[in-house]
């Protein structure tokens, strides 16, 4: 054993060395090599092959300017924490990505890129209003909308089939499928914890009742009747699902339906894509419909993808040069062909004929940004919603008031919860 | 005798047996689940403690030809052990003055250490992204090895003070009086004695930076420069896909390097623990 | 024995008050570490104080608030919530590895074939690193995968999955059982130490006085430990409430906040949201808890060593 230790930690210690010498090199602030590096930050989106657009564009840009191009691409809710970081040390990424309520939250450290978006309107025409919603803060652009992503029924064909249920158009209808569906074992599925598909379906969900979080002037607005009616529905249709939607996170749904079991859930593309990409038995069964309607009608929910440029970044004119190259009929095609409808285009130009309008599943996607709304609506985007947002209040309200709680107890504890984060009564 | 010695043996191992179970469980876990295929892995049919479709080496594969999983694994390597020698350097002079030297404010510096020791890494990391900027260390893996020892440093310090204090003053005075310097006396006589105390503090806080996660995840952006312990859950984590197969893998193969450590160390470390036990 | 002492006593007085050569050399070891120290530590750690004490946003302007942000949390559901939970959190967990650590430590006292690698089996949980270990409980307490689950309902004990990390009272439960696998190991392999310390012939002498073993564990074993059983419990108190990997991979807070603790809703605000303020204010909330703790721990070790 001696013997071992001590062979063990002598080969250790010398390959430790070694490659110890070779990784850390003191960071010289004067780089060796000849180029500048353009260094973006994205998350890695739902659909892998989103990344991989990005950093195509990317480097045939870097391969034009005499550049490199490095893409880093990190799970989504790590993103924000990141940028805050990086402003902390006013060192990191010169292009970073900011989703919805991101820009006017870091709007202190973000460049201007009015010109940008004058060049590209000048072009192409104008961004839809979602877009503009995210991305122009206080009278400037401070994000470049890039791509926005939505959500869709996803249903099983064949067990909707089996209870004789067409894919449901309003909640109603997929409330008395869900009955028909539970009893044959498969269940429908939506979210009801704190998850980012949770707010991307409930809040919409409020929207189509009549309810919302606040007014457009930020104030509350959430203690009405039609929040109530939100809620015993909500109540009704858990009582058809399986209780573990308490305690999804992102994936949760994805596996309810690709494991199988379930018949029908909300979600962005990828759990279609992801059917058919593997090739699964039951790929051809899984189909797309609009999100249910309610009440007061049918809304989308988008969250918009969209590029800042740091004013600490030392490439700031490179960086706005590789912008403007995002937004040409070939990068839009490459990003669009490998978003596979998982990304959708914000400026209407693109979204007449995009790559994956054939699929009829996919095809429901063309115009969805044209209606499409922020979680922050109808206010404005702001640090208050994304608070709400990032303490998922309203899927707390609603676990709370399927888990027994009163709908007065459910939303009094959302509103204190809204209270405390800053809203105004 | 005999079988009241066999009784012993099995009544050791009875007790012994949920301890394992507990403990060991969620690796074989780990290890079924990234062996698996997916379809396997997915289908919830299936027997979740059986490999039926046969073993497949594809999401180990994946991790190491897709991934940047081996730079992470090196990076956590280097970083742990350039902080665990710096340290581990650092800690025995400062726990040598604290344990054996007289001099004024000895309580108070004492007490200070403590309390560094017990601030815990959560509430530093903000202040310590804008320090690592001042530095121009921002996004490199100096960043950790110059954070690390901030908590590794205090730590060893109390670990070592109270192995110091269990090692007889006469030794070590003998080599005084024969002319020996402080330092002298610290380095022949003190250190050979204490050699499974600083043994226990290096294996400690080797465990403590290769863990680290805080710091790693706020300061690294770069996905090569991650460490092992961000790059897992924050890059291999896909939206709303999780490539579990992958992760198991990833989890279990980073999990091995400290575990070899301790395999080889474990006599080490538990008589360094008991020595200073008695003290601590 | 005497005559050594004066030898060192002059040695050491034969240079006068003021530059006694021990003195010296004390600081010259121990500089390093003190600088080291007051950069990485002291200063962060003063800057997060005097960030506590601002409206700090990520963006815009920042003001002196004084105290306000610490009191106005206190009115917040979210913080108190926050906070008991960190208690409970804290309390349970420590608690639970106490006694199981105990039972642990006596179990690994016993002497078998093969007891090395027992020992070396149950402290895996405790090396290897946390944030990676999580993973493995977060497929175990899966929604559609939970091999618990699977386990149950193939017993019959249950005709739907139970939502683990889906209902309040189980990801409670859930969270510190996975904290306890983790910090266990540590607990036993420490008091494991200080049993192989206590002298053998103590228990033999009360042995023949008639002792049983409950009651040579009460009056022997126990008191003989305590030493190790404090500083192991401070240590514990402050790795736990201070816990970050466990709850930010396991649960992330949920559901509906009931397993959110201080440094992760911190992490949230300060980070996600970019409250920066408030942030600073949750995290120091800490501090009273980690005084306390510092407070025994030093008295303790003083009176241990007696300085």
């Amino acid at each position: 054993m001696k013997i071992t230790r001590r062979g063990f930690l002598k080969a250790a210690g010398g390959a430790g060395l070694a490659v110890a010498a070779g990784t850390l090199r003191w960071p010289h602030r004067v780089a060796a090599g000849p180029s500048t590096t353009l260094r973006l930050l994205g998350h890695s989106a739902f659909n892998e092959d989103s990344d991989k657009a990005i950093a195509k564009i990317g480097n045939d840009f870097a391969a034009q300017h005499s550049a490199a191009f490095a893409g880093d691409f990190i799970d989504q809710p790590e993103v924000a924490a990141k940028l805050t970081a990086e402003e902390q040390a006013r060192s990191g990424h010169d292009i970073i990505d900011l989703q919805d309520n991101l820009p006017t939250i870091h709007k202190d450290y973000l460049v201007p890129l009015d010109d940008v978006v004058a060049d590209i309107s000048k072009q192409f025409g104008n961004f839809y209003q979602v877009a503009k919603d995210s991305g122009y803060v206080d009278g400037h652009w401070l994000a470049l909308p890039w791509i926005g992503n939505g959500t869709l029924g996803v249903y099983r064909a064949d067990y909707f089939g089996q209870v004789g249920e067409q894919p449901p158009a309003t909640w109603d209808d997929l409330l008395r499928a869900a009955g028909k569906l539970k009893k044959a074992g498969h269940p429908v599925g939506l979210p009801i914890s704190q998850c980012e598909d949770a707010n991307s379906i409930l809040f919409p969900l409020l929207w189509s009742f009549g309810a919302s979080v606040a007014d457009a002037k930020a104030k509350l607005t959430l203690d009405s009747p039609q929040t109530r009616a939100a809620l015993s529905y909500v109540r009704k249709l858990f009582s058809q699902m399986d209780a573990t939607v308490l305690s999804w996170d992102d994936s949760g749904n994805n596996k309810h339906m690709l494991s199988g079991r379930g018949s029908y859930t909300i979600n962005a593309p990828s759990i279609y894509l992801r059917a058919h990409r593997e090739k699964m038995p039951f790929a051809p069964s899984v189909r797309h419909t609009l999100a249910p309607s309610g009440p007061k009608g049918r809304f989308f929910y988008a969250d918009i993808h969209g590029w800042g440029v740091f004013k600490f970044s030392p490439n700031i004119d490179l960086a706005k040069q590789f912008l403007r190259s995002m937004f040409t009929e070939a990068s839009q095609k490459t990003a669009l062909t490998l978003g596979s409808g998982y990304d959708m285009p914000v400026l209407p130009h693109f979204d007449q004929n995009p790559p994956y309008a054939p699929d009829p599943n996919l095809r429901l996607l063309v115009g969805f940004m044209r209606n499409a709304h922020l979680v922050a609506y109808p206010a404005p985007p702001s640090a208050l919603a994304e608070k709400a947002y990032q303490t998922y209040v309203i899927p707390n309200m609603f676990a709370k008031a399927v888990q027994g709680a009163s709908d007065k107890d459910a939303i009094a504890s959302a509103v204190t919860a809204l209270t405390d984060i800053g809203y105004m009564k | 005798m005999v079988r009241s010695s066999r009784r012993r043996v099995a009544i050791a191992y009875l007790t012994a047996a949920p301890f394992v179970i507990f403990a060991v469980f969620p690796f074989i876990w780990m290890l079924v689940a990234s062996l698996k295929q997916d379809v396997e892995l997915y289908d919830l049919a299936q027997n979740p403690f059986l490999v039926r479709a046969g073993i497949t080496w594809e999401h180990y594969h994946f991790l190491f030809t897709h991934t940047a999983f081996p730079l992470w694994l090196r990076n956590s390597t280097v970083v742990a052990a350039t902080t665990t020698v710096v340290s581990v350097v650092l800690a025995v002079l400062a726990a040598y003055a604290l344990a054996r030297l007289r001099f004024p404010l000895a309580e108070a510096t004492t007490t200070f250490v403590f309390i560094v020791y017990l601030v815990p890494t959560t509430l530093l990391f903000l202040p310590l992204a804008r320090l690592m900027a001042l530095f121009h260390l921002s996004n490199t893996l100096w960043s950790l090895i110059v954070t690390y020892p901030a908590f590794m440093v205090p730590f060893a310090t109390w670990m070592l003070t109270a192995y110091f204090t269990t090692i007889p003053r006469d030794v070590e005075e003998s080599a005084l009086v024969d002319g020996c310097t402080r330092a002298g006396a610290l380095r022949h006589v003190v250190l050979p004695l204490a050699r499974p105390g600083i043994i226990t503090a290096a294996l400690f806080g080797f465990t403590l930076a290769y863990s680290e996660f805080i710091y790693s995840l706020t300061f690294i952006s770069t996905t090569d420069l991650k460490t092992v312990t961000t790059g897992v859950v924050v890059d291999l984590i896909r939206g709303d896909f999780f490539y579990w197969g992958s992760l198991m893998g990833g989890a279990l193969v980073a999990s091995l390097p400290v575990v070899v450590l301790f395999s080889l160390f474990l006599d080490h470390y538990v008589a360094g623990l008991t020595a200073g036990a008695v003290r601590g | 024995m005497s005559s050594r002492e004066e030898i060192l006593h002059q040695r050491t007085t034969a240079y006068g008050v003021r530059l006694r050569p021990e003195t010296v050399t004390a600081w010259s070891f121990l500089l390093p570490t003190l600088l080291l120290l007051l950069v990485l530590a002291v200063y962060p750690l003063g800057y997060a104080f005097f960030l506590s004490m601002t409206d700090a946003q990520v963006s815009g302007p920042a003001h002196f608030v004084g105290l306000q942000n610490f009191v106005r949390l206190l009115r917040t559901a979210i913080f108190t919530l926050t906070l008991s939970n960190t208690i409970w959190y804290t309390l349970g967990a420590v608690a639970a590895k106490l006694v199981l650590g105990l039972v642990l430590a006596l179990v690994l006292a016993q002497r078998a074939p093969g007891m090395r690698w027992i020992r070396g089996a149950v402290l895996i949980p405790w090396v290897v690193p946390t944030s990676l270990a999580m993973l493995a409980w977060t497929w175990m307490f899966d929604s559609t995968y939970s091999v618990i689950n699977w386990v149950l309902m193939h017993l019959g004990a249950i005709a739907e999955p139970i939502a683990w990390l889906g209902t309040p009272r189980l990801a409670r439960l859930a969270v510190v059982l996975v904290n306890v696998w983790s910090g266990l190991p540590f607990f036993g392999i420490n008091f494991l130490a200080g049993l192989v310390t206590i002298p053998q012939e103590l228990y033999e002498a009360g042995t023949v006085d008639g002792a049983g073993p409950i009651v040579r564990f009460r009056h022997i074993t126990l008191p003989l430990l305590r030493p190790v059983l404090a500083t192991v419990l401070l240590f514990s108190v402050v790795m736990t409430s201070s816990d970050f990997a466990t709850v930010f991979v396991l649960t992330k807070g949920g559901p509906q906040n009931t397993t959110q603790i201080l440094a992760t809703l911190a992490f949230k605000l300060g980070l996600a949201t970019g409250d920066l303020g408030n942030a600073a204010a949750i995290s120091l909330y800490l501090f009273p808890i980690l005084a306390i703790s510092t407070y025994v721990q030093v008295r303790l070790m003083r009176r241990v060593w007696q300085w």
